[in-house]
Formats: C-alpha cells, structure tokens, sequence
C-alpha cells in the first residue's frame, strides 16, 4: 500500500505548528487540489475543513491547552517527553538533529527541540516528496513517526475540540500506513 | 588505572545527598518512573528513643567477585570484562528474574515497561575514558570513593549492618567504620 | 552510515517537481533552515542556582544538549563536587512542563480549580499590557496598589521599582534569615554571612538543617572541623544528619532553644569565661556591665532545663566548653532557627551574644564578613536621577516593625492578613517572581487574597499553582540559561567569583527578570533606563562594566572562557564594626530607644500544647529537594515523589498507628491528611512533614496532586502579633503550630 502523498504529512505538521484557522483553512484548500481524486481524501478533507473553529481564539486556546501548559494531563508535541525519561532533548532530540543534518537542514528555531511532532512530519513531507530510498522513509517512519499514536491517545482522551480530533485521526491514518 | 576495581564507603561522611543517585541517573540516562535505581541511598535506624542512631549506605553493584547473577542468567547476558566489571547486556535479557532472585544487593532490576533487567555498570564507558564512576567522582565528602581494588580490600569490612554475608559473593566493596 | 543518504537527501537546494508547486511543502521553509551548526562537544563553568550555595558547575554540553553536570575544582563553597539536586539541574532545564512563551488568560474566572484559558503572546504584548496596567493603577490609586513579590536583585529590576516609587516589594526573608539580619545589624554591624566551621573548634548547632539539606557551602566546613577534632553539639527534635556527626546531641523540646541560649549566656558571664581580649577591647560589655549581669542572672541552666528538657548539667558543662575551648562558632540562618518561631528575634540576639563572647565575630573558627569582590551595580555604573520618595502604606503590616523598614525587608507571614483584612482592596496590581502559593503559612488564605487582585503576573520557570491564578505569565530561563556574576560568600576568607553563563542558548521563548525590568523601565520610567550617552540600558553592556569595574577582566565573553576568578589576599580581623558606637553591642541601646528590649528575654514560641493539639509541628526541608521548585524534577521526584507524616514510633503505638497508615493532622488553621511513617529518631511530642509537596496544578505532570501542602496547618500571622510579643525582627514563624494526631 503506497504511503500517503507527501502534502499531507506537511498539513498535518503545520496543522501542530500553527493555530492560524485562516492559515489552516487555506491550506486545507491547497491540499484539495494538489490530491489525486480520491473519495475517501476528499471526505477526509471535508471534515478538517468543516471542524475548523470559526471563534477567533478557540484554536489558539485549545493549543495552548493541549500543548503548551496543558492543565490536565499533559500532551507534550516533543518526542522525547514520551520517553522513559520524560525529558525534552533526549535520544528523540539527538536523532532527529541527525537526520535533519544528514539532510543538510536543521531547524530554523535552534532554543527549541528538534523532535517536535509538526517538524518531524514536515520533514518526512520533505523526505517523501524528494523520492527518498523506501527503507529510509521505512526507518525514520519507525524512529520518529510511530510513537504519534501516543500523541494521538491523549490528545483525544482530552480535547472535544472537533478540529483536533479530526487531525488526530488523520494523524494515526499517517502513521499507521507501511510501505511495504 | 587497570582493574579490578571496587568500592570504599565511608557513612560518617555520608550527608545523605543523593549526589550519587542523581549523577548515575544522569549520566547513564536511566530511565525514571520504571523502578530502576542503579544506585541507591537508604538510612536504616538503629536503637530506640532517644538512644537512636541512623546508618546511610550508598549501594549499586558490588561487582563481586563470584557474581551470582552471572551464574545464574539462563541466557548468558552477564559478561564479565577483563578488568572485571560486571556487565548486563539488557537486549539478551528475557527477564525471569532469576539473577535478582539470587543477588543478595538489589543490583538487578526489573524495568517495569521494557521487563528486562538493568543494573550499575560501574560506568564502564567512564572507566575507558580515565574517569571515574560519576557516582564517586560527585560524592560531595568523599563518602563514596572508588578505586583499585588491591588498595581498598584491606581497608574495611566487607558488609554493614544488615547486608548478608558476603562470603559467597565477596563483593568489591568494603565499608570503613561501619557501626 | 547516514552520509550515504547525502546524495538523494539534498534539500537545501530544492527538492522534488511537486514542492516547486506545494504550497504546504513550501511550508518546510518556515522551519527549517540550512545546516549550519555541526556536532560538538564543551565544557563550560558555570553556577548553580538552586540554592545559594551557588556551587561551581562544570556543565558537559555535547550538541546543544546538558548531557552533565559536576563541580568545579577551587570553588571554595562546592568545592569540586554538587548535591543530588545540583546533579539533576538538567531536569530543570528540559522538564517539559516548563513555562515557554508568554500567555495570557481569557477565562476571567479564577481559582486554582478553574482552566484559566490561556493563549499564547508575544513578549511584546505581555509588556505592553502590564506596563500599560502598571501605568493605570500607578496613577489612579499610587504606588502603594502595586505589589512585588520578589526579592531585591538584580539590580535593574530594583531600579525599575524604586523608580517607580514602589512601597509595597515583599520577599521570604522574614521565613529565612530576617531576624538574623535585623538584630545583628546592631550587635555586630550586618549579618556575617561567612561561617568559618573549618576554623573552628566547638560548633554549636540550634537546630541547622545545613547539613541535612545539603548546603554544601556549610555541610564541608562542618566536615572538615571534625576531621580535625573538632566537638560539633546539636539541638534538634530529631536526630538527623547533623545529628550524626554531633558529638553531643540533645532532644531539645520545640521553641526552647532561646531558653538554652539565655542560660548558656548566663554561666559564661557569671564565671567570666568569656573571651575578656576580645570582650574589652571590641564590645560593649564594660559600659553596660551592671545591666548584662543583673539581666541573665535569672536564666538559669536549671531554669533552662525545666523548658527545654535539655539536662542542667549539660547546658552548664557544655557553656563552659564553648566559653574555654575555642574557637567556638553559633552558626543562624533559616533551619537555624532565625524563622521558625515567635521567639526568634530574641533567639537572634542571644546566639549573637554567644559569638560575641567567644570572641570569634570576624575572627578564624567563627562568623566573619565575607571578603568580596567589589562588583558595582546598575546605580554605581549609570548614576540614575533621584528616585521618587517612597509613599504610601505596607500592605504587610511591616511599618510597624521600622527595624525590619531599615533593612528593606518584609513579612511573607503577615501579607494574606493585610491584604484581605488591614487593606482590602489596596493591592491591584501584583508581580510574582517565582515564589508560589506553597511558600506561605496557610496557604489557601493567600490564594483567596490573590484572586482578589485585579491584575496578577507571574513569572516562573515552572507552571505552579499561583500561574493558575495569573493574567500574564512570563517564562522564565533556568539558571543553566542565566548570566550573572556569582561571588562566594559562605566561604570567603578571601574574594572568589564564578561566572554564571547559558550552557544552552535560553530556550523557547524564556527570558530573564532582568531583561523584563529594562523593558518595563523603558515603557514606564525611560529616564532610569538610558546610558549617560543616551542609549537603553542594555544587559549585555552592562554585564561588560561590571566585569571589567570588578577587575574580573576586559568583558563577560572574557570572564565566561575563565569562569572562576580568586583574589589572594590576607584575612585582615575587623576592629571596628558597623554599628552605631563602632563596638560589638551585647546590650543594643537603639533596640531600647524603641522600646524593644535591649538584651534578648525569655518568650515562648507562639503556639504551645493543649489538650486540644498537644503536639508540635514541625516541618523541613528534605536533602533531595529544594523547598517548592523541586518536586517535578524527574530524578529528584523519583527520589522522593511525596511527603508523609513522620511520627515516633512511640507515640504512634500510643494512638494506634502503623507505618504507611493515613493520618489527619489538625490545627486551629486547617488539616491534611496523609500517610504516616514511622521513626525512631523523633521526639514523641512532634510530628514533622516535608516542605515543598502538595502542588495542586496538574500543569505539573509529576508534582501536581502529590503530597499535601505541611503550611496548611500553620497559622499565618497578624503584625500585631509580632509587636506584642517582641518579635520584631519580623520571624516568619513558620513552624510555630501544635496540633492534634488522629489515625483515619
């Protein structure tokens, strides 16, 4: 089964990296035309565009609450922070700076950890859109995408914002398809 | 230094810190929350009010010279190195518990999530570089030293109170004025 | 191998057809840059800033990550090595619960059970909108409506207060070494903060939780006496680590080691054992010799001994001990007593008068001024235009205690009181700067005065309760981000700095209170904040003065690749203090001017035991943890998660209670309730739980919810209290409770 194509690993980083609704929204329409015609794409569009909030702040407060200092349980967007040691820039953080280096790119924001959710699925986007060798997309999916499902798990044990629940199902869809 | 290596504990020095705890966990990255502790510090009381006293001993691994848990892993994940430290491969480990059951320290420990065991390495990758383990190069009084086993094993006695007898394992520690 | 990828992997100059055209690929580009860094590997000094210790750090930093952190070798108060705490400081750094950007709350409501809806902003409107609010309140309802919670440093933060004629700047010191500061600037002209217990011969400890908590500034000091023979003699409740390396330990019944200290002074000057060289030539004794003699003559070691259950012999023997067997040293500081309890002031003056006899005030084995560097502050560098004349009303009751005005410190204990009761209203406005609710005796009393402030901000590293309360939040850098010169003042016999410098650049979007105060300085009081020759104030620039006034060297970039600066220079004794008549002053005539009294006097602690709670309180610090800051920190919580009620075993059998049970522990100011633990090492009268746990906010994911808050159950205090009872040096009394014990 053929991976996702690359624009929607780039939404649903950006849709981690911004809380712009009008951003979000435009780029939900950019996806519309840049996938292949497909029922169930559309519909999956359909409903990350309609979930959008249309209260100005409601993203922006969600995010913030989810994410940032969440005040029930945290749902933290670094990869390290899910590890046995529940630190940011652990093991995650140093591998991801591995492979963004190999690459020739880092992250723009250099006081922040590179294991962020929306980068890393930005960079697989990248990754996939340049033709990468299958068994590397196969081992960075493995490293660096998989443990979206926890993400995913609490993010949908403590949000009943619609949005949020839309990009975390479209994120286990992400995640959970290999190449094989 | 060539090995083998071992232990001085001194607990008139020891302040109770945790130094060693904090430095083994930092630097060896163990993990938090799955019940390993490579090393650890516990006061044991003695006496009743108000003769009292209390006792710190810092323990991780003794490294001893006959390792019951390398003797008893089905699995050969213990190996020892030439200059005798004692090393557990985790990634063999299938987790019964055997090695645990028959060390008389705690040095083996169940992690709660991965289920194989894991215990203090003596920070062997330390030792290659010419430093010493980060738990006894942080000890803030000394308490904790750590060194050429030829000069610390007729320093002390070989076990404090409570520890069982160390003449089956003889354990690369000794303890100086232990009460 | 990953350079192998390198040949399919190159983006930097433009991938695949479909990105040219993909607006959402495109978006790479807003997150990414080309590589510029490569892996390394340094290490840097730095200091730590858990405590004040401040112990030197060596910090390995291997590509951009802390990876550990040990001493450094020279620094006189680490002396190589770190405490646990010191060794987990990288879980400070990267917890990531850790406040990152500015917020602000949209959900009006607050309370510590109310989601305070935050969103996050930029820096530049979090200061607009609080300098814009400053403004406003400032000139609608004065100064006197804006109150800081902060202690005065650094420098351009005190600046920007007292440029703007702040009345009301509170701080903790009154539950730390506030009586002590208080009472020995008169005595001996400022507090000593150098305690030379290497130097020493006989350390006589009250209480002195500095080794067991692991100020290791002290805890080498009192290490280094023993191994050289020193007698070390501990009262203490509980036989705790200090207790250890005692000599001689006693029992002492809570409250009463003012009681020791009188009768200690008593057989000293009535057997003219004291240091009569030292006496003659440097104090007051001779002038005020009828009215010392006559005053102690009723404090007895037998009287002594019927308060504090310590034997009469052995207050007699071990007086005579300190007196003749010298150099003898009485170390204050908070767990030495100067806040614990109503009597502490009084306490201050007598342990001050103990050292004073010994004739070891600035002398080797006592407490002496610590030689500094010079390093001047802003005002020394940009002579700022005179400051407004402070006006107004101390919300916390302190006007009443000029002596604590004098030293420009304040009443943690008494705040809640004045806000709610003597001021209501007053206070509009209100900065914290990383103190937190847990920090106060009866703690949901200050949180009900802080909801009732209109305009709460908080800066913290941490999300902690008060940050659910606030309407701004500031993130604050850790002190592995922060820049600073750090002096040695517990160990300074001679002048030693040590750089403090990010190992990491400050990460996300934290900053440091500095930075803050120079930006508010130039939205609210600009003419404080510019350079002679017309620019802002800047902290680097600033930081450069200081390093090079300070003969530290040309810049802080220079000082930061050295990091530890020495000054050999001899130990000059002083032979004239600081105080009014130039002399040591055993008995203090400005403390009669204003009708305290002139020698220290016998008082109990506040409260005492009654049928109804016939038990003492008592709470510590524990080693691994550092009063409230600590408990989220992965290894240290690992450590030590939670706190219980540490009970005798004795008494424990006596009321039913087993190790592990649940127990709710009762005062006249509220209750919690938690498990018990049981110990041999503590009096049958106490009970005794850890300060720092029961942090509400599950912001923090690992010490929300853990722990019970040990300030619950004491009482917070009215100013008028302080004044009745003598207390005025502003004691915080925090651990000056009784209560009841009963097994759930």
């Amino acid at each position: 089964m053929p991976l996702p194509a690359a624009p929607w690993y780039a939404f649903a980083g950006t849709a981690l990296l911004t809380t712009d609704s009008q951003q979000l929204a435009g780029l939900l329409e950019q996806l519309r035309g840049e996938i292949v015609e497909d029922e169930a794409a559309e519909a999956r569009i359909r409903r990350l565009a309609d979930a959008l909030p249309s209260e100005a702040l409601a993203l922006e407060k969600e995010y913030t609450r989810l994410f940032l200092n969440p005040t029930g349980s945290p749902c933290a967007l670094w990869q390290s922070a899910y590890s046995e040691m529940s630190q940011l820039m652990g093991p995650a953080h140093d591998s991801a700076l591995e492979w963004y280096r190999a690459a020739g790119v880092e992250p723009a924001r250099s006081n922040e950890p590179a294991d962020h959710a929306g980068l890393l699925l930005m960079f697989f986007a990248r990754l996939l859109d340049s033709g990468a060798d299958p068994n590397e997309l196969s081992r960075f999916r493995r490293e660096h995408l998989v443990w979206l499902e926890k993400l995913a798990d609490c993010v949908e044990r403590h949000t009943a914002l619609p949005f949020y629940r839309e990009l975390m199902a479209l994120l286990r869809w992400l995640v959970s398809v290999e190449e094989i | 230094m060539p090995g083998p290596y071992g232990w001085l504990f001194d607990p008139r020095l020891c302040i109770e810190c945790r130094a060693c705890e904090a430095a083994c966990k930092q630097w060896n990255s163990v993990p938090v929350g799955v019940n390993v502790r490579y090393r650890v510090v516990r006061i044991r009381e003695y006496g009743s009010w108000p003769n009292v006293s209390t006792v710190p001993v810092s323990s991780a691994c003794n490294h001893c010279e006959n390792a019951l848990c390398a003797r008893a892993c089905p699995v050969k994940a213990y190996v020892r190195r030439a200059d005798g430290i004692v090393l557990l491969d985790s990634s063999r480990c299938v987790g019964c518990g055997f090695c645990d059951q028959f060390c008389p320290y705690g040095a083996p420990q169940m992690n709660r999530r991965s289920r194989r065991m894991e215990k203090c390495t003596m920070c062997a990758d330390r030792i290659d570089r010419g430093l010493q383990p980060a738990c006894a190069s942080i000890c803030p009084t000394g308490a904790l030293t750590w060194g050429e086993w030829e000069k610390i094993r007729d320093r002390g006695v070989a076990s404090i109170s409570g520890d069982p007898t160390p003449n089956t394992t003889r354990p690369r520690i000794r303890y100086v004025h232990a009460p | 191998m990953r350079s192998t990828r390198r040949d399919w992997l190159r983006m930097a100059g433009g991938a695949g057809l479909a990105s040219l055209q993909s607006r959402l690929l495109a978006g790479f580009e807003d997150w990414f840059q080309p590589a510029t860094t490569a892996p390394d590997e340094q290490v840097l000094i730095t200091a730590c800033g858990i405590c004040d210790s401040a112990c030197g750090i060596r910090a390995t930093v291997k590509d951009g990550v802390v990876r550990f952190l040990e001493g450094l070798p020279d620094d006189f108060q680490g002396q190589g090595k770190l405490c646990g705490k010191g060794a987990a400081g990288a879980g400070f750094l990267y917890d990531p619960d850790r406040l990152k950007y500015p917020m602000k709350r949209t959900n009006p409501r607050k309370g510590l059970n109310e989601d305070p809806g935050f969103i996050r902003i930029s820096w530049q409107e979090a200061l607009d909108t609080i300098a814009d609010r400053i403004r406003s309140y400032r000139a609608r309802h004065g100064p006197e409506s804006l109150l800081f919670l902060t202690r005065p440093s650094p420098d351009v933060w005190v600046r920007f207060m007292r440029a703007l004629g702040v009345v009301n700047r509170v701080d903790h010191r009154d539950e730390c070494f506030q009586s002590d500061l208080v009472v020995q600037r008169y005595t001996i002209g400022g507090k000593p903060w150098g305690n030379d217990f290497e130097n020493s011969r006989y350390i006589l400890l009250f209480g002195f939780d500095m080794v067991t908590k692991t100020k290791l500034a002290h805890a080498h000091g009192v290490l280094a006496a023993k191994q050289r023979g020193a007698k070390v003699v501990l009262f203490n409740p509980e036989f705790n680590t200090t207790a250890r390396l005692a000599d001689e330990w006693y029992p002492i019944r809570p409250g009463a080691d003012l009681a020791v200290a009188l009768a200690m002074i008593h057989v000293i000057v009535n057997e003219n054992l004291f240091n009569q060289e030292f006496v003659d030539r440097f104090t007051n004794f001779r002038q005020y010799e009828r009215e010392i003699r006559d005053h102690f003559a009723r404090y007895t070691p037998e009287w002594a001994e019927g308060l504090s259950d310590v034997p009469a012999e052995a207050v007699r023997r071990i007086a005579r001990e300190f007196a003749t067997q010298g150099p003898a040293i009485v170390p204050m500081h908070k767990k030495a007593l100067a806040a614990n309890y109503m009597n502490a002031t009084q306490l201050a003056h007598a342990i001050s008068i103990l050292n004073i006899l010994a004739g070891t005030i600035d002398r080797p084995g006592g407490r002496y001024f610590a030689r500094t560097v010079s390093i001047p502050g802003v005002d020394a560098i940009y002579p700022p235009p005179a400051y407004p004349r402070v006006e107004g009303r101390r919300v916390d009751g302190t006007d009443k205690l000029p002596l604590v005005r004098e030293v420009e410190c304040g009443s943690f204990s008494t705040l809640a009181d004045g806000m709610l009761n003597k001021y209501p209203g007053m206070i509009k406005f209100a900065f914290w700067n990383t103190y937190t609710l847990l920090g106060f005796p009866h703690p949901s009393q200050m949180e009900e005065a802080l909801r009732r402030v209109e305009f709460t901000v908080v800066m913290d590293t941490l999300p902690t309760d008060t940050a659910l309360l606030a309407d701004i939040v500031l993130p604050s850098v850790t002190y592995l981000e922060s820049s600073d010169l750090v002096p040695r003042e517990y160990s300074a016999r001679t002048p030693q700095v040590v750089v403090r410098q990010p190992v990491v650049p400050a990460m996300f979007e934290t900053r440091s209170i500095g930075w803050v105060a120079i930006e508010l300085g130039k939205r609210l009081v600009p003419e404080y904040f510019r350079t002679p020759t017309g620019e802002w104030i800047s902290p680097a620039a600033l930081l450069d003065e200081r390093v090079k006034r300070a003969g530290l060297g040309s810049s802080f970039a220079e000082f930061r690749s050295v990091g530890i600066h020495t000054r050999q220079q001899p130990f000059t004794p002083r032979t004239t203090f600081a105080t009014p008549s130039g002399k040591c002053q055993i008995y203090v005539p400005e403390f009669a001017a204003r009708g305290y009294d002139p020698l220290p006097v016998w008082k109990p602690k506040a409260e005492q035991p009654s049928a109804e709670y016939p038990y003492y309180y008592l709470t510590f610090i524990p080693a691994i943890h550092r009063r409230n800051s600590t408990q989220n920190n992965p290894i240290l919580h690992e450590i030590m998660p939670t706190n219980a009620a540490i009970i005798s075993r004795t008494l424990a059998h006596r009321l039913g209670i087993r190790e592990g049970q649940m127990v709710r522990i009762r005062s006249r100011m509220g209750a919690i309730e938690l498990p018990a633990h049981l110990s041999e090492t503590l009096r049958p009268d106490c009970v005794m739980v850890a300060h720092g746990f029961g942090h509400r906010t599950r912001m923090l994911s690992l010490a929300g919810g853990q722990g019970v808050r040990d300030g619950d159950v004491i009482p917070s205090r009215a100013i008028e209290e302080y004044v009745a009872a003598g207390n005025f040096g502003g004691a915080g009394c925090i651990m000056d409770a009784v209560v009841n014990i009963e097994p759930l």
